[in-house]
Formats: C-alpha cells, sequence, structure tokens
C-alpha cells in the first residue's frame, strides 16, 4: 500500500495523503464523494487574535480569521462539518466576566455542528454551564458522563448522526474523568463510564443501526501521557474498540505535526489529530468515498 | 415487523489531511464584530498598565522550571508568609503550584490586568498546610513522576536516573522526621492534579486570597517585574 507522508510541520500547505485498503474495489471517480471535516479543541476563550509581539503565536488565532478559513472551504465545498473537541471555555478575561455566553455565540455563527465537554467546561458549576448551553445553536455530545438528576440531564446528546449527501456521519463525544482534575463541588453528581466499553456500545449502534458510512469522536481524553501509560488516552482509546475513522482529539494540546494512523481491535485504521490550542490552528480531513459495490446482505432488523 | 436494509453504504477509499493555521490579517467580518463589541468594550477597563515586564517570562522555557512559574511562587511564597505569620506565628518553608495553573506568557513590556487574568485565570486562593516528612517525600516522589515544570519556591531538589538525589528545603537539607508548612492552591490542596499528599494534612490554614490578586497587588506596588530560571529543579542524568 502507497502511503506519503508530506506534513513534517503544521503549515498552510502541506497536505497529507492517508491512503486506504481498497478492499478490492475499484475507485470510481464519478460516483465519489467529498466530506470534509474541519476541526478545533481547546480554544479556551481566545477569541482576539495574540498581539503581533507574542514571542510564540504572533497574531495567531482568533475568531474573524478563524471565519474566513471556515468560509473559504465551506464555498469550495458545502458538504463541511464543524466540529470542537472541548474546553471551549476559559482563559481570557472573556469567560471570566461572561461566563462563555460570547464564546457559544461566536462558535454558533461560525457554523459550528457540534462540540464536546471538555474539563474546562465545569469551571463555573453545573448549573452555569446549564444555563451557558442556551447561547449554542450546535449540540454538546457526550456519552460516557451519566447526567441523571443533574442540571445537564437531557441537555447533552450522547451522538449524533448527520446525513450529508447520502452519507451518514455518525459522531459521539468522550470526556475526560474528572476526579482530580475538577473541583468536586462543580461536577457533583456526573458519573464517568469507561470510554472503551461506551465506544464499543455506540459505535456498534452507529454502524449497524443507524448505517453510517463515517464515524467520529470528539474526545477531550487526551492524546497519551507518557508518565502514566495506563491512562485512557486516545491512543489506547483507538487500538482497544472497533469502527471509529476518526478520534478528534484535546486537553493535552498537542501540536501534531502529523496525524497519527492505528489499528484498531479489528486490524482497520484510525485517524487521531489535534491541533494544539487557543484557535490557532484548524484541522481539516477530507474524506473520499464511494458506493460499496457488492449487494450488502439483508439485515432483518425486528422492531 | 421485519424490514430489509437497503440503505446505500460508502466506503471510504482516501483521506487528505491539512492542518492550517490561523492568522490574523486584518480581515473585517462586521457580523462577527459586532458581536463582540459590546463585550470587547465591558472588559477595556483591565488594558490599564499596572507594571513592567523586563523580559518575557513564559511558562515554557524550562525543563523543570520555568521563568513564569519562578515569578509566581516567589512572589506568592513571599507575600504571604508574613500573612501566614500572623495567623500562625510560624514561617511558610516552601511553595508548590500546579503548571496547569498558569496559561500563557508574559510577554516583555507593560502588564496590564487583563494579562494576568489570561495567564492565571482561576480564581484559587492559597492555603497553607502542615505536611508530615512522608507527605513530603510523596510529593517530591510526585514531582519525580510528574517530570514537567510544576512552579516551586524555597525548595531546591536533584533528580538524578529517576531517583530523588538532593533536596534543600530553605537551604536546608530535607528531614524526613520533621513537618513542614507547605503554600499550595485550594484546587491542589483538594485533589487537584492528583496531589493526594495535600489531602488530610496536620494542619491547614486558608488565607482566604486570590492568587491572581496577589500578584497584581505585587505587581502594581513593585511596578518593574524580572525573572529568570535557577535551576531550582534540575535532573542530572
Amino acid at each position: 500500500m502507497n502511503r506519503r507522508y508530506f506534513l513534517d510541520k503544521i503549515t498552510s500547505s502541506t497536505i497529507l495523503g492517508l491512503t486506504f485498503p481498497l478492499l478490492g474495489f475499484e475507485k470510481n471517480n464519478l460516483n465519489s464523494k467529498k466530506i470534509t471535516i474541519l476541526h478545533t479543541n481547546d480554544v479556551h476563550s481566545h477569541i482576539d487574535p495574540f498581539p503581533a509581539n507574542d514571542p510564540l503565536n504572533p497574531n495567531g488565532g482568533g475568531v474573524i480569521a478563524r471565519s474566513k478559513i471556515i468560509n473559504e472551504i465551506k464555498k469550495d465545498n458545502p458538504n463541511t462539518l464543524v466540529l470542537d473537541a472541548g474546553d471551549v471555555f476559559q482563559g481570557t478575561p472573556y469567560f471570566n466576566f461572561f461566563g462563555g455566553e460570547i464564546e457559544l455565540k461566536l462558535m454558533s455563527k461560525m457554523g459550528y455542528n457540534a462540540s464536546t465537554l471538555g474539563n474546562h467546561e465545569f469551571d463555573n458549576g453545573l448549573k452555569k454551564l446549564s444555563e451557558s448551553l442556551k447561547y449554542a445553536n450546535f449540540s454538546f455530545l457526550n456519552s460516557n458522563y451519566n447526567l441523571k438528576n443533574t442540571p445537564l440531564e437531557n441537555k447533552i446528546k450522547k451522538y449524533e448522526i448527520y446525513v450529508i449527501d447520502g452519507i451518514r456521519i455518525g459522531i459521539f463525544g468522550l470526556g475526560i474523568e474528572l476526579n482530580g482534575l475538577v473541583q468536586k463541588k462543580l461536577y457533583n453528581g456526573v458519573r464517568y463510564l469507561d470510554p472503551i466499553e461506551i465506544t464499543n456500545d455506540i459505535t456498534n449502534k452507529l454502524k449497524n443501526e443507524h448505517q453510517c458510512d463515517i464515524i467520529i469522536c470528539l474526545s477531550h481524553l487526551g492524546f497519551k501521557y507518557d508518565n502514566k501509560k495506563e491512562a485512557m488516552c486516545d491512543l489506547i482509546l483507538a487500538k482497544k474498540t472497533k469502527n471509529i475513522d476518526l478520534i478528534i482529539g484535546g486537553h493535552t494540546h498537542t501540536f501534531m505535526t502529523k496525524p497519527l494512523e492505528v489499528n484498531n481491535l479489528n486490524g482497520k485504521r484510525v485517524i487521531i489529530n489535534q491541533v494544539g490550542c487557543f484557535g490557532i490552528n484548524i484541522g481539516k480531513i477530507d474524506f473520499y468515498l464511494s458506493k460499496k459495490t457488492i449487494s450488502k446482505k439483508t439485515n432483518a432488523i425486528k422492531v | 415487523m421485519f424490514f430489509s436494509c437497503n440503505n446505500v453504504n460508502y466506503q471510504i477509499n482516501n483521506v487528505e489531511l491539512e492542518n492550517i493555521k490561523v492568522l490574523n490579517q486584518s480581515v473585517k467580518n462586521e457580523e462577527l464584530e459586532i458581536l463582540i463589541g459590546p463585550f470587547k468594550n465591558k472588559i477595556k477597563k483591565l488594558e490599564k498598565k499596572i507594571g513592567y515586564s523586563l523580559n518575557s517570562l513564559s511558562v515554557r522555557d524550562g525543563k523543570l522550571e520555568s521563568s513564569l512559574g519562578n515569578f509566581i511562587a516567589d512572589v506568592l511564597l513571599n507575600e504571604s508568609d508574613s500573612l501566614f505569620k500572623s495567623i500562625s506565628s510560624k514561617n511558610i518553608d516552601f511553595c508548590l503550584l500546579n503548571k496547569g495553573g498558569i496559561r500563557g506568557t508574559l510577554n516583555q513590556g507593560n502588564i496590564t490586568q487583563h494579562d494576568l487574568i489570561t495567564i492565571m485565570p482561576f480564581n484559587n486562593t492559597s492555603i497553607v498546610v502542615k505536611l508530615s516528612g512522608l507527605k513530603v517525600l510523596e510529593l517530591l516522589q510526585y514531582l519525580n513522576i510528574e517530570n514537567i515544570a510544576h512552579p516551586v519556591s524555597g525548595i531546591k531538589i536533584e533528580f538524578e536516573n529517576k531517583k530523588i538525589k538532593k533536596v534543600l528545603i530553605q537551604n536546608k537539607k530535607f528531614n524526613l522526621n520533621r513537618a513542614y508548612y507547605v503554600l499550595t492552591s485550594n484546587y491542589l490542596q483538594e485533589g487537584g492534579d492528583k496531589m493526594n499528599f495535600f489531602k488530610d494534612p496536620l494542619e491547614i490554614y486558608s488565607l482566604n486570597t486570590n492568587i491572581r490578586e496577589e500578584l497584581i497587588k505585587y505587581i502594581s506596588k513593585i511596578k518593574n517585574v524580572k525573572s529568570e530560571l535557577d535551576n531550582r529543579i534540575v535532573r542530572l542524568k
């Protein structure tokens, strides 16, 4: 299999081509469809760009520049989803003073389709988080927090299915263990569930019941932890589960120089990507798909 | 009732990936600017100069210490010590904060309240705990394993070959048989960042001072700020 890596540094022009096994099918260009996924993570209330004299990210980020890129890409391919992997909140006075209102209003205007709950979404407690969600016209997805009898009950979806140009895209969210990371009183009543078990359950549902063609996980688990090798992370998640095509990561503020390809439990490839933090980068992933040419064996489903 | 699944299924043939740098190019976006404007105006008052930084302080410029972490831990220890003495008639031995509690850089030039909120967005308060020698050893082992630049002050540590080689607290050799007064934040004392050695201390004193406000007060008073790396925590091999 010809696999090309062109990307060693995050730049505006480099493209990484990952060629997937064609499973014996010929790629039919006429029937080929393209779905674009744009993504951010750990923006942390960075609305204004960094100043020109910033030593690390001069003129980096800012919602206006981000919005311009999103709009241009959407013009090029209307079949685009805009996603975020959590920690929208906390990091500039915009959050200290307005509690997330402006962040969520801006993401709504920029056309975000979904985000997930990062640990800093809990920084003002469950009640205030729940109240702030009214400013978002997109979904927050999480499937491994049990939110029963908390202010977030019924406000967070476990997963969502987007049908774009006939392609069914299933997206679900995973959050990090809050114990030891967030003060107890701020997330009281939220129960953390094992991401592996939940993922196998949800992706099975997305793949087989909902017939999703692409399955994406918005994860705030963190890419990996070198000092705590057993700690749950995207790398472990990818290897120990089935059916995920793409993990959009967050939490560890990892500026990935190239996306990682990992084999899942069935030996199929999972892509992991994360674009640092503070809105300095946007990840862009183009999926090229074609119709499956074999007749699918008929599944009789009892309803 | 039964139905058959005759959904058309698609397969992924190819994936292309590009990470795009977002750079401010002074483009206009009236819709977003109108939305941001009122919020931006309300926080404008934070742009007032409170001091000046003689060099750029970062949380990422050293291996096991950082210029910004050193500055914050030093200021907090110095400013809290007299307050603690007035409560307990004891001195604080050393200070430990967490790297994750410091978020940005303090650029060379004017310092504003806006900068301080960006650097320390959390409303954490200062707490002093009395820890047994054994708990302090646990703390040292935690730093050894974490291997990142958690800010400290009043303590010097040398690690070698994944072992704790030498520890000085207030310039005296660490003594496993005595207790120490350690300054930290309420977040860490409650088990934040899994610093479990702070839980159930021998004594606990809440100073009720907001850590960020302490820093703002100090910078407003001292005006010119400077900090450097000084090898307070090193790993020899």
